[in-house]
């Protein structure tokens, strides 16, 4: 699904992404426009947006809720990324965690999807039915390490 | 959270590669390109495992001298603790040898010399005893090859890419490094070597059409005789010939194998080695990729083996070196899976290759405090202890691990070279380059070992490296 643009932001040029990839909090305040950069189709936007991420920290409360629908999104690398940025998160996910269960649950998902959004329901405080769900799926799974994180869950209660 | 327990499980399939696809490898090695995309030497199935080594998931056994310091010399506080190993470089404290720190009254081995003052004797071979290296890599020549390529790596039947076309034929960059560089790492010499590794954060397409960053990058790489790398990000696989053709743009003779592409997103990376073929061959098996059945790790390290060439020694140094960056989500748990990894290559190679001397390098995303599993189990210890290795110089992201026990060839000088200092640069200028700044460890040319690596003989087989799921 790539060109899938989720916030309707213009392509960010190549040395803003950089500077994004080098200032945490710039990058923080240019989500939106990070994602979009990760879904081009060029190589370099999409390469500097993964760097972006990869070094920005945990994201704005602001724009978790805009993560859980990107993570329940069809698009494998926004999914992982919007995952991977709501187990950095700071601030309480709890609200979007039925879409961080389904990037668990979904057959399509990939395994380091699950693997990243399994460890982003460890930060849930109260569960949903579908985060039960989600745990109890990775523990039958037959990633060893999927199995390890949900175990770790449920052993952190 | 990873379940590290049963990482470090065998696997009996390691995934090679001699050069990367399209290169003819330097050793006349046949590969074959597997579904994976993959190369693949023959000589790799055919390697036979060799008898009187550890067994998957067994402790190593070392002699007695090693395991006493393993066991007590570094496991906590290793930057303060000496090393019990020949001494032939005098004795700081291991750990803390920044270059410039040497202890009052270490002898000086070697005569320093000023960058460009004595120039290669030999147009081709290594240098005679006392000479150094200038940073362009060889004296002026003007029997070098001037050609684009001077790499036996060149895919020799590839068309121009575009990325080759963006290369300029007359080189406009000019050489900027200055005399600075003798405060920030040792120049290169006849008697050392000097190895590195730099993460050039994304180097891609925008880079390489930068003839500022690429005349720059080539500077820096020049200043050591093999480098690790890490980040490569580009479908474009003839990346680094474009480099290369700055890097030997004044006759040098470097040459690079580099990995596959790694990673659990459309964005991969590759490593590679860039090394001075004047001064270094690979190794018989050039370089493989350790298998990684389970996904433990974003980036499987890539393994290069490596022979000094020098005219100064019979016995001239080989060594392997393990290219690694980690994921930063998961850095602590993918450095620990490392240290039983580390294990088994060390074993892997002592069998296969009776090499003693693997040195762990790369970008970590952690610091030595965080290292423990790799001292403990893996059994190699960073020379980068206290000096940040970011741009920022905020973190030490980046180091070299050693055994220092076996790798006696280490000088006690390592480093990190800071990009805004060589270049004389403003950080968001030395950003342009990349956030990490290179670090670096001399070695000497002689090969000391590897008679203090004595594997338990009754053990039946060193088994080949890498995660599975038994």
């Amino acid at each position: 699904m790539a060109g899938q643009n989720f916030s309707n932001a213009s392509l960010p040029s190549i040395d803003d992404l950089q500077s994004w990839a080098n200032d945490q909090e710039l990058a923080r305040s240019q989500l939106k426009a990070i994602f979009a950069a990760l879904e081009s189709e060029q190589e370099e936007p999409m390469n500097w947006a993964t760097e972006a991420l990869e070094n920005m920290g945990p994201p704005p409360k602001k724009d978790i809720a805009w993560l859980g629908t990107v993570a329940s999104s069809q698009a494998a690398d926004a999914a992982y990324w919007a995952v991977t940025l709501l187990g950095r998160s700071d601030d309480p996910i709890d609200s979007v965690q039925d879409s961080i269960a389904n990037a668990v649950l979904d057959s399509q998902s990939t395994p380091a999807i699950r693997r990243r959004a399994i460890s982003a329901l460890a930060k849930v405080r109260t569960r949903s039915k579908a985060t039960e769900s989600a745990i109890q799926s990775a523990l039958k799974s037959d990633d060893s390490q999927l199995v390890g994180a949900a175990r770790e869950i449920l052993q952190s209660v | 959270m990873r379940n590290t327990a049963s990482l470090p499980a065998i696997v009996a399939v390691v995934t090679s590669l001699a050069a990367y696809a399209g290169c003819e490898p330097e050793n006349g090695l046949q590969s074959r390109i597997d579904s994976a995309g993959y190369n693949q030497p023959a000589i790799n199935q055919s390697l036979p495992y060799p008898t009187g080594y550890n067994q998957p998931g067994q402790q190593p056994n070392y002699q007695p001298g090693y395991t006493s310091e393993y066991a007590s010399g570094y496991t906590s506080g290793y930057a303060q603790q000496q090393v019990g190993a020949s001494q032939r470089y005098g004795q700081p404290a291991f750990g803390q040898q920044a270059f410039g720190q040497q202890a009052p009254g270490q002898p000086q081995q070697y005569p320093q010399q000023t960058l460009g003052q004595q120039p290669f004797g030999q147009q081709y071979g290594p240098p005679a005893l006392g000479q150094s290296i200038p940073p362009n890599g060889v004296a002026s020549n003007p029997s070098a090859p001037q050609g684009r390529f001077t790499s036996s790596t060149q895919p020799s039947s590839q068309a121009p890419s575009q990325a080759l076309s963006q290369a300029p034929s007359q080189l406009s960059v000019q050489p900027s490094v200055t005399n600075a560089t003798n405060e920030l790492m040792p120049q290169r010499r006849a008697e050392t070597i000097l190895v590195g590794s730099f993460n050039i954060q994304t180097f891609g397409q925008s880079k390489m059409g930068d003839q500022w960053v690429m005349g720059r990058l080539a500077e820096v790489i020049r200043m050591f005789d093999v480098v690790g790398i890490q980040e490569i990000r580009s479908t474009d696989q003839t990346i680094l010939d474009v480099l290369m053709t700055y890097v030997n743009s004044s006759g040098g003779r470097y040459q690079y194998v580099m990995g596959p592409r790694l990673g659990r997103t459309v964005s991969k990376e590759q490593y590679a080695y860039i090394y001075d073929s004047n001064r270094i061959s690979t190794g018989p098996n050039a370089t493989y990729t350790l298998n990684d059945d389970i996904d433990a790790l974003h980036r499987e390290p890539l393994v290069g083996r490596f022979v000094v060439r020098s005219n100064l020694t019979n016995r001239p140094w080989t060594f392997s070196l393990v290219n690694l960056h980690t994921d930063p989500d998961v850095a602590v748990q993918e450095v620990t899976s490392m240290g039983g990894i580390m294990r088994e290559i060390r074993n892997w190679e002592f069998a296969s290759a009776q090499e003693d001397d693997c040195i762990l390098l790369g970008d970590f995303n952690a610091a030595p405090p965080k290292m423990g599993a790799l001292q403990t189990v893996g059994g190699v210890y960073p020379l980068i202890s206290n000096q940040p290795t970011n741009v920022r110089e905020t973190e030490i992201y980046d180091n070299i691990l050693i055994e220092p026990n076996l790798t006696s060839e280490y000088t006690r000088r390592a480093g990190v070279l800071s990009l805004a200092k060589l270049f004389k640069l403003s950080m968001k200028d030395a950003l342009k380059l990349s956030d990490h700044n290179p670090v670096w460890a001399e070695f000497s040319v002689e090969e000391n070992g590897p008679q203090n690596y004595n594997p338990n003989p009754n053990q039946q087989s060193a088994a080949r490296p890498g995660f599975s799921q038994r």
